[in-house]
């Protein structure tokens, strides 16, 4: 069936993929922004920071240029976010509108998506389930590539690099009069074959990635309309830990399609509709499937450009097989919102609401965020910010129905999130601070009863902290400098189990430092990246800690040109002192690695 | 009180006394790990985090990792149980396919034995003699270890989750927990001889007592939708006369724990965090709580130190926290407690 609809979208991508142009996949040090999408508008309070791409393979290049920690269960295995001292299910992601964690595990694998096929990337840390609805506790990131801009014909990347990794991506792009049509292709191999501090390598950690993705928009009278189809593929050997020799592996399919239209007017009208189908196959025999139909009506309308109202609905149908269910289990949940921003000299204010309902639930989610800008001279800017929130995450379809330990009688997890700060813009200078503290109740735990795990609604943690960003750029000559710092700290611990320790797998401190170069068509950067010591168990005890590393990368860039067509060159060294770490406890981590890409824009 | 009884009471003191005065000048210790208690620290499944603490039986803290602080490398996935022989102890780690042979005393590690998810090992005739579950869909077997080389030196075929293994003269019984049965081989041919059927699914942990009865917890089993079957069972089994001899019946799902005292005709268990003990001998139809009421969160191993007497539980804190061991006296009050590693699930006295 699933595979029946697969060749029915594709057949679709071809008729409307005609030919080509070509957008450059890695862009040299964009800076940072703090805007970009439709709903910001209605973020006041919180910072949505976007994410530079500087790696094409996968979306957990993420972690690699800010402080957010990933956990990744070895290298380029599995990898899950942790926004603010949460776990890998309170992060919402966002494509294109549509929640996308999956609905049987309700997280991302960041690893399997590669990041070839997404254009923009925002990360809003902080709750926001009353834009994003269930999940969105420690913060959402948002992939967002409608607003993709016309770009030359064909662009061809080349990655080749330690370990045995080749890479091959293919843009196309086709534009004419009010339609642009681009069609993307990645495909990655990699051995994984990394050497082991013992002298051994590595075994049984290989990953191949394949990614297809065909957007199109067209530009009507009222409006744009907007749809991409895209497909992920990746099969990976699980690496398993250093004493072990497993030999498990897993395959794993994504498809998302969205349609999405907006009619401008007197209001605006937004209707997206999606759906997403993730399978995985453990040990090609495990299989479990979902699905998620999803549609959302929302209008929107400014009164003055003073006050900007947007209301609607949104219905979710998810459904999933998997032979640790009973059956195919469903699900249908309904969501009603109103937002309203309204605007003054000294700032603006912002009231989200939203009503969800469940089966057997209902969640009342409302939040509320204030802004203010002191604009001093020409140079200084002063921005303060605090949002105030409720946010709630439902339960997975594992946590009610997986056979056995499946419990349906759970709750929904419940936060309340508080966040207050500061950004300082001055001159070429960018500063800001963020503290921020929430209260996370009925946290969903599995725990285990004679041999079988089942969830229950024990845990309490209370979480707080302080996030901080700086960046400046200037010229020298023809040389523009950038620099770059990061840092947070997460203090993230469990009331109800043992007061004041870190939960696992949570550091308390992490650090980003960059630094780069750019003079012509050339650029160096230099990105270090530390992450503090973390524990397995809420124990904190010696026995059970990964300590802390420090890994640094160097990016060289050349870009040549010939005629219309250009040629950029990067070589890159990762973890470039060779150290010796462990993300995931017990589990090895490659040294140093080189890799080069090359991208043709004709 | 009669005369029979005084004199042995009398003669029991002046052995008492001798052994004292004999304490004096006590043994040395046979190593850096003599005279304690080494717990079994299963560690999380996939995590690779399994380890070996070790408590001094005057310490008030037990040392953590021990195998990773002498041998330099991680124990594995899944310590599943030990065994002590001679000067060997036997670490059975399942998830990584393997039992590491470490010098009992000093720690240091001698050799592996590789294996298909191994359960349990136990030593007799010069032999060692090795469950293994093989895999989830396959029969379980029990193997013969060459103890000089560690190479597995033939197997014999028996049921499914082929889990603890007893050896009694030349009979070896596995207890099969994917079954209701127990399966006995004979060990001068290695053939399944006879198959044991119990009352009771889950059938684990077997131990020998002072009368030659097998003793055997069955953990219950689950329907088709995994809820429990509430059917957990202690049986005694005749090995002279080849029957049942006892049950304890349970009606909820156990652990499928035991242990005994030095002396094997005391025996411990536990169900839910409430601990049982009973002499193998009673005909009372009830059985009295142990220890009760105490605030443990997971109950998960339990060992009586043949030494001391006294009874050593250990609280898995359901793997979120690193676990915990309580020391117990033989009247049932709290000694002492220490923290160990992640998942402990059982105890090998030194």
């Amino acid at each position: 069936m699933y595979r029946f609809i697969w060749m029915c979208l594709q057949a679709i991508a071809c008729c409307v993929s005609f030919i080509c142009f070509a957008q450059d996949s890695t862009r040299v040090l964009d800076e940072v922004e703090i805007v970009g999408i439709d709903l910001s508008l209605f973020s006041s309070g919180t910072s949505i920071r976007a994410v530079k791409k500087n790696s094409s393979v996968s979306l957990a290049a993420i972690g690699d240029q800010s402080t957010i920690y990933f956990k990744n269960y070895g290298s380029q295995q599995l990898s899950t976010i942790s926004l603010r001292g949460t776990s890998s299910s309170h992060t919402s992601v966002i494509w294109n509108g549509i929640p996308v964690n999956s609905p049987t595990l309700g997280q991302t694998d960041f690893s399997v998506w590669p990041m070839f096929l997404s254009d923009q990337v925002f990360v809003q840390k902080g709750g926001a389930s009353s834009l994003f609805g269930s999940g969105a506790i420690g913060g959402a990131v948002i992939l967002d590539n409608s607003n993709f801009q016309k770009d030359s014909l064909m662009s061809i990347y080349l990655g080749y690099g330690s370990f045995g990794q080749r890479d091959v991506g293919l843009r196309l792009q086709f534009h004419q009069k009010q339609i642009i049509n681009e069609t993307t292709i990645f495909g990655s191999l990699l051995d994984n074959d990394f050497k082991l501090v013992s002298g051994d390598r590595q075994k049984h950690a290989s990953v191949n990635r394949l990614g297809v993705s065909n957007k199109l928009s067209y530009r009507h009278k009222r409006g744009t309309l907007f749809s991409e189809v895209a497909y992920a593929k990746n099969e990976r050997e699980i690496q398993p830990t250093k004493t072990s020799s497993s030999q498990n592996t897993l395959e794993s399919e994504n498809i998302r399609v969205v349609l999405n239209n907006e009619s401008v007017g007197i209001a605006t009208h937004h209707s997206t509709i999606g759906f997403i189908s993730d399978q995985t196959i453990f040990n090609d025999t495990s299989i479990t499937t979902s699905y998620r139909v999803a549609a959302t009506h929302a209008i929107e309308r400014s009164i003055k450009a003073l006050i900007f109202l947007r209301f609607g609905g949104t219905g979710i149908h998810e459904w999933a097989e998997s032979g640790n269910f009973n059956e195919v289990e469903k699900q249908t949940q309904g969501h009603l919102f109103v937002s309203g921003t309204f605007l003054n000299k000294l700032g603006n204010v912002t009231i989200n609401l939203r009503q969800a309902f469940y089966r057997n639930a209902e969640e009342f989610i409302p939040s509320i965020g204030i802004e203010s800008s002191i604009i001093g001279d020409d140079k200084i800017q002063i921005r303060f910010r605090s949002q105030l929130s409720r946010d709630y995450r439902a339960p997975t379809f594992n946590d009610l129905y997986w056979r056995p330990g499946g419990n349906a009688n759970l709750k929904s997890e419940k936060s309340l999130n508080y966040e207050l700060g500061a950004d300082l813009k001055f001159s070429n200078l960018n500063v800001g601070l963020t503290g921020f503290a929430s209260h996370i109740s009925n946290w969903i735990q599995w725990t285990p009863t004679d041999g079988i795990w089942s969830p229950q609604n024990i845990r309490e943690v209370k979480t707080k902290g302080i996030e901080t960003y700086s960046n400046a750029n200037f010229s020298i000559g023809q040389t523009k400098i950038f620099l770059e710092a990061e840092y947070s700290y997460t203090l993230s611990t469990d009331k109800g189990l043992v007061e004041e320790n870190q939960l696992p797998y949570v550091p308390k401190h992490s650090a980003m430092a960059s630094a780069g170069l750019i003079s012509n068509h050339s650029s160096i950067q230099l990105i270090g990246n530390y992450t503090g010591r973390r524990f397995t168990t809420l124990s904190n005890s010696r026995a059970n800690r990964i300590d802390a590393f420090s890994l640094i990368d160097v990016q060289l860039k050349h870009r040549f040109l010939f005629g219309s067509t250009s040629i950029q060159t990067t070589f890159n060294i990762q973890n470039i002192a060779d150290t010796n770490y462990e993300n995931l406890k017990n589990t090895a981590m490659p040294g140093r690695a080189f890799s080069m890409e090359l991208t043709i824009k004709f | 009180m009669n005369r029979f009884l005084l004199k042995t009471v009398v003669l029991a003191l002046i052995i008492g006394i001798l052994c004292a005065c004999s304490d004096d000048d006590a043994p040395l210790p046979l190593g850096e790990y003599d005279n304690g208690v080494v717990i079994i620290n299963e560690g999380n499944f996939l995590e690779g985090d399994a380890s070996i603490s070790f408590y001094g039986r005057s310490a008030t803290d037990a040392e953590l990792n021990v195998f990773e602080g002498i041998n330099g490398i991680s124990l594995g996935d899944v310590a599943q149980s030990g065994y002590v022989y001679d000067t060997l102890l036997f670490v059975v780690v399942n998830n990584s396919n393997r039992v590491e042979v470490l010098h009992r005393y000093s720690m240091e590690s001698l050799y592996t034995i590789e294996a298909a998810l191994p359960r349990h090992i136990t030593v007799a005739n010069g032999k060692g003699y090795l469950t293994e579950w093989v895999s989830f869909s396959d029969a379980g077997r029990l193997s013969i270890v060459d103890l000089a080389t560690g190479d597995l030196d033939g197997s014999v075929s028996v049921g499914f989750g082929a889990e603890d293994v007893e050896v009694v003269g030349n009979k070896a019984y596995v207890s099969n927990s994917f079954e209701s049965t127990i399966s006995v081989i004979d060990l001068t041919r290695n053939e399944v001889t006879e198959t044991i059927g119990l009352g009771s699914p889950g059938p684990t942990q077997m131990e020998v007592d002072a009368n030659g009865d097998l003793w055997v917890a069955c953990k219950g089993g689950f329907d088709a939708n995994f809820n429990p079957t509430n059917d957990g069972a202690i049986f005694t089994y005749d090995l002279s006369a080849n029957t049942l001899e006892g049950i304890i019946a349970f009606e909820v799902n156990i652990p499928g724990k035991l242990a005994f005292n030095a002396t094997k005709d005391e025996i411990y268990f536990y169900v839910d965090n409430t601990v049982f003990t009973r002499n193998v001998n009673s005909s009372s139809v009830s059985i009295e709580p142990f220890i009760d009421g105490e605030e443990f969160t997971s109950l998960y191993g339990i060992g009586v130190d043949p030494v001391t007497g006294e009874i050593y539980l250990a609280d898995s804190k359901n793997f979120i926290e690193d676990g915990i061991v309580y020391k117990y006296n033989t009247s049932g009050a709290l000694v002492s407690s220490f923290a160990v590693g992640r998942g402990p699930n059982g105890f090998v006295f030194n």
